[in-house]
């Protein structure tokens, strides 16, 4: 499979206005080539359906629907 | 920003998480982690998968850890004899060891980390197809293989692979 420029794909996700980010509350995404190739709630199949795009290797990840959801932080966001 | 120093540290900036609320207002959090690139060293030849996500550096961790969904994307076989009892800040909990191959983006270039031993959680977080449980990049296989030094204050990590003394930015 042809790679996909992480550094690019991690920024395009950073970048994308919250009203767009809305949209994948509480879902997984996979971001290839600087586009969301796929999203939804089961990583399995994000993942499946992301890496048949052919976009290169997406990159995963979680939209959190909520700061105390994230990983190891207890308390306040910064 | 990422930088590599002529002492052969790299800075490796925190990455940015965003968890956004019902009306559409983003906050950034960042969190110590790096792009991985996780694949099955078991695997074919010609058959081989990716799962590239991003990799929580955690220093408090023996063991490196993956979420179950992910093992089960790269093929890796959860043998019944691999499991074991862990210990996390759960609490107790079962766990397949398990062996993965890691690339981790440090940097401009993806930096080789190797075939590494680590815990596939068999938690019921772990194993719900919707669950969220990160990568977590641990000791064993991950940090002996470097120096760390973590500033909180700049949200950056310096690594370098292992020996020398801490950063020149370190020093005091």
């Amino acid at each position: 499979m042809k790679d996909s420029d992480v550094d690019k794909d991690y920024e395009f996700l950073m970048s994308l206005d919250p009203k767009e980010l809305v949209r994948y509350r509480g879902e997984w995404v996979a971001v290839a080539s600087q586009e969301i190739v796929a999203h939804g709630k089961d990583p399995r199949r994000v993942h499946e359906d992301g890496s048949k795009a052919g976009k290169g290797i997406p990159f995963m990840d979680y939209i959190y629907a909520d700061p105390s959801e994230l990983p190891f932080c207890y308390g306040a966001p910064q | 920003m990422t930088c590599a120093s002529s002492d052969g540290w790299i800075r490796v900036d925190y990455m940015g998480a965003r968890p956004t609320t019902d009306d559409g207002r983003a906050t950034t959090s960042l969190v110590p982690a790096v792009p991985i690139n996780v694949r099955n060293p078991g695997a074919a030849a010609g058959s081989e998968k990716v799962v590239r996500g991003r990799g929580v550096m955690d220093t408090g961790a023996n063991m490196s850890a993956v979420p179950m969904w992910a093992a089960e994307q790269l093929g890796i076989a959860l043998k019944k004899e691999s499991k074991q009892v862990a210990f996390g800040v759960s609490g107790t909990f079962e766990a397949y060891r398990v062996r993965i191959c890691v690339e981790a983006r440090l940097g401009s270039r993806w930096a080789d980390i190797g075939v590494i031993e680590a815990l596939v959680p068999d938690t019921e977080p772990s194993r719900d197809p919707t669950s969220h449980v990160p990568f977590l990049l641990g000791r064993n296989g991950f940090f002996d293989k470097f120096g760390a030094y973590f500033d909180e204050v700049k949200k950056a990590v310096w690594l370098r692979r292992a020996g020398g003394g801490p950063p020149a930015a370190a020093v005091l």
